[in-house]
């Protein structure tokens, strides 16, 4: 086991005093006092017994003591059968046994390995390949493929398959065994208690390994930066294989609040369960809010008691249409798995920067570097490569010594964004660093031209690729998805060039454009998976308009 | 236990919160209330005043105490009603500590606001923690409250009290006390069984006095109060039978259970035009 290096702690450049900083934080720690993230489910649930910690949109509620208690018979089943250190995989979708196996495994200080749900042979292969878990909880719909790739961890002796139904799918393994009291757990704060691997854009997915103190800095600051109380209820609606998800649960265990739980997102259902369940806060990603927007309007969307909304990479365009239409702020963050939150809009300037497009600042604790290809700090107003720094950030990759050292290298992450501040200090996002695309010697960030095309009520989706080319380096490529009124004849290529044209710097309008009939390929965190756009054919050309020519490009 | 002067004053503020039609109605399903306004969530009944305020209530009592707080007396005055569409602020202060028979009684004002500063209602709240006593008095009483004669036609309603009764109420208000809930948990406090939350107990009697001296409209609440003088069992063949006495503007009330216990007296009830 390699040692959590804490990042940060050299080279950190002076912050002027006029930046902008985050008002009225309360001391580290405050919200959060606790050790171990077992401490907070076991005196979250003991404080306040019959409040429910989960209610799954479709009804199903889980009390606090409820949850606890089934939480404590399954952490008594994996008692013999995982040893500190130990991983167990596991591959379930948006079910409460989900949260019950995590605190188990947690409890018995073993690693959750998550593994997507709709994961196949060689994704959920390589993952066992290199967790090398010793049991594996799936579902019956995921149960095939774990049995075939189960070989590919030797160690692995245990295949537990949620039977029967939510909330009892673990229920008859714990049948007759003492519960494991979470009182007496030994957890440790450098336990490596969850791995999420993280779709990297070249090479195999590699494994984010999170220890308990990365968790409880992130509850704690998410809970200072936005205190929440007895009525607050938060909305998840993103996959629970993702951090995201056990986050909200575990700072509503904090608050005395309530996570409600959406089966996944769906734009048709949103409004309805954010009213039904009473939510009072959402947490969102990727193109959430851009296709809430598309949505057809209804009075749910309106009567509702939501106090804020929490999305990272929000679409300037749409900000101030959101809050109109909405009735509640929408505060942009800037988060990762290995850095937690490292960016927020600060509250008290959460008016004023509407629709500015800015990430904030660095909450307390967290300090942001913007680099140039040297590692070396660029001039203020330049777009660079952002370095993460800060206390308990992630712990590495695993089994990738050489990848961890050359992401940290300096005592700072390197995040693979590139991001530039303004003279108040405030961030914004430019773009992925793979996903700069470099025409004529002018970069083009993907993510702002998908961000204006998609502020085209016509458009459902977009991803903007680059496409070699002889003669500029890159060429732009977008993939248009339209809504289902729409066609190629209700939106030609010329109009959507058009389009551009008066929305962007000329140098930044696609060149190609191909559209596309069926939804895109996601990434887990529900980014359209442009890997696999690349890979699609081999001259991306082809198919697509051409606005120089102005026909389809032929084979 | 702290008791000391330095915290006269001290003050918790509960987080904003926004109403909508959904959670009014919830909370007047949550008591049976038939009056339309109520059940479509168009205003909220009178004791629902109470929901946004409970998390700095209790928050501030737990900055002078741990142990086990009853809820003695609670006093609304209204100052304009719950609709949708609010953004409400509450801030609760602990005004005094005053000595009783039965042990110290802390006394808690509470006020809501609408985000822009209009004011919603107040409310002054005084729980008791049995068996403490005290030196001497701190801070100041609440202002005293109206006594109303009980002269005219007495009208009496009952309303029965399932099991469930404290579970609906839990769910609409969010407070989940375990012993409102768990009689083994209420038998931990020395309580025979699960007790109905004395909120509940008087949002029940309320919708007698909107239904009645109110004519169905709610707004014509000003005030609204009682003292809690003995817990209103979940039992078997449960009820709570309310004596009202109606005058022109104002009403007093007091309720038994089904044994003939007093569990709400000195009620009164002020109604504007």
């Amino acid at each position: 086991m390699m040692e959590r290096v804490e990042l940060g702690t050299t080279d950190v450049p002076r912050r002027p005093k006029e930046w902008v900083t985050h008002q009225n934080v309360p001391p580290a720690w405050t919200a959060v006092p606790q050790q171990t993230v077992i401490q907070i489910v076991h005196q979250g649930c003991l404080e306040d017994p019959y409040r429910p910690v989960l209610i799954i949109e479709d009804g199903l509620t889980i009390t606090r003591k409820d949850f606890l208690e089934r939480c404590q018979l399954f952490a008594g089943y994996l008692k013999d059968k995982v040893n500190p250190g130990d991983s167990v995989a596991v591959m379930l979708d948006n079910r409460v046994e989900f949260m019950i196996a995590l605190f188990a495994i947690v409890a018995n200080r073993g690693t959750l390995v998550s593994i997507a749900p709709t994961a196949r042979h060689f994704d959920a292969g390589h993952i066992i390949r290199d967790a090398q878990p010793v049991a594996a909880i799936c579902g019956q719909p995921q149960e095939p493929i774990i049995r075939a790739v189960r070989d590919n961890s030797p160690a692995l002796q245990h295949v537990i398959v949620i039977e029967g139904d939510e909330p009892n799918g673990l229920s008859d393994y714990g049948a007759g065994v003492e519960p494991l009291d979470f009182a007496t757990a030994e957890c440790r704060r450098e336990d490596i208690i969850t791995v999420y691997y993280t779709s990297g854009t070249t090479g195999p997915p590699k494994g984010c390994m999170l220890h308990h103190g990365w968790w409880l800095r992130v509850i704690d600051l998410d809970l200072r930066l936005f205190r929440r109380g007895w009525q607050d209820r938060q909305l998840c609606c993103l996959p629970f294989y993702y951090a995201d998800p056990a986050i909200q649960l575990l700072t509503s265990l904090a608050s005395r609040g309530t996570m409600i739980g959406m089966r996944r997102f769906s734009v048709s259902r949103f409004w309805e369960v954010v009213r039904k369940f009473d939510a009072t806060e959402i947490l969102s990603i990727a193109s959430v809010p851009a296709l809430l927007m598309k949505g057809e309007p209804g009075p749910s969307e309106r009567d509702h008691r939501i106090r804020l909304a929490i999305h990272a990479g929000l679409p300037k365009e749409l900000h101030a249409q959101m809050i109109d239409r909405y009735g509640f702020h929408w505060h942009n963050q800037y988060g990762s798995t290995e850095g937690g939150i490292m960016s927020r809009v600060p509250n008290h300037l959460a008016d004023e920067l509407v629709g500015s497009g800015t990430m904030g600042v660095e909450p307390p604790g967290v300090t942001i570097r913007i680099v140039d290809e040297n590692d070396r700090d660029v001039s203020l107003g330049e777009a660079g490569e952002a370095l993460i720094g800060g206390p308990e950030l992630y712990a590495g990759y695993l089994n990738r010594p050489e990848v961890t050292a050359e992401a940290n290298r300096g005592g700072w992450y390197h995040s693979g964004d590139v991001v530039r501040r303004d003279d108040r200090g405030l961030l914004y996002f430019v773009g992925r660093k793979k996903e700069i695309i470099r025409r004529s010697g002018e970069n083009i960030s993907a993510a702002e031209v998908e961000a204006v095309l998609r502020s085209n009520p016509k458009i459902l989706e977009v991803a903007v690729v680059p496409v070699p080319d002889e003669l500029r380096g890159e060429e732009v490529k977008a993939y248009v998805q339209l809504n289902a009124a729409e066609t190629p004849e209700t939106l030609p290529p010329e109009a959507l060039i058009d389009f551009c044209k008066a929305n962007l710097a000329s140098f930044k309008v696609p060149r190609y454009i191909e559209y596309r009939l069926t939804d895109f390929e996601r990434t887990p965190s529900m980014r359209v998976h442009k890997q696999s756009l690349l890979k699609d054919k081999p001259d991306l050309r082809v198919g697509s308009w051409d606005r120089e020519s102005g026909k389809i490009v032929e084979p | 236990m702290i008791v000391d002067e330095d915290r006269i004053g001290w003050s918790r503020d509960s987080e904003e919160f926004r109403t909508n039609s959904q959670r009014l109605a919830q909370f007047a399903e949550s008591l049976g209330d038939t009056n339309p306004d109520h059940r479509a969530g168009r205003i909220a009944s009178p004791v629902f005043h109470h929901v946004p305020v409970m998390q700095s209530l209790v928050e501030v009592l737990r900055t002078v105490s741990d142990g086990f707080l009853i809820h003695g007396e609670q006093d609304f005055i209204y100052h304009r009603p719950i609709v949708p569409g609010q953004r409400l602020f509450s801030r609760s202060t602990l005004v005094g500590i005053r000595n009783s028979g039965a042990g110290a009684l802390f006394l808690v004002r509470s006020e809501t606001r609408t985000h822009d500063g209009q004011p919603v209602s107040t409310q002054r709240a005084t729980c008791l923690v049995q068996g403490h006593n005290l030196p001497r008095d701190l801070g100041e009483a609440h202002p005293a409250k109206p006594a109303f004669a009980r002269s005219g036609t007495r009208e009496a309603v009952t309303f029965p009290i399932d099991e469930r009764q404290t579970w609906r109420y839990a769910e609409a208000a969010r407070d989940y006390s375990p012993y409102t809930l768990d009689s083994a948990a209420a038998r931990a406090l020395g309580l025979r069984a699960a007790i109905v939350h004395g909120m509940c107990t008087l949002a029940l009697i309320a919708r007698a006095v909107v239904d009645g001296a109110c004519a169905g409209d709610t707004r014509r609440m000003k005030r609204l109060g009682c003292r809690f003088s003995h817990p209103l069992y979940v039992e078997p063949g449960q009820q709570l039978r309310a004596e009202l006495w109606p005058g022109p503007t104002t009403v007093a009330f007091e309720a038994k259970d089904r044994s003939g216990n007093l569990v709400v007296k000195n009620g009164y009830a002020e109604v504007g035009s």
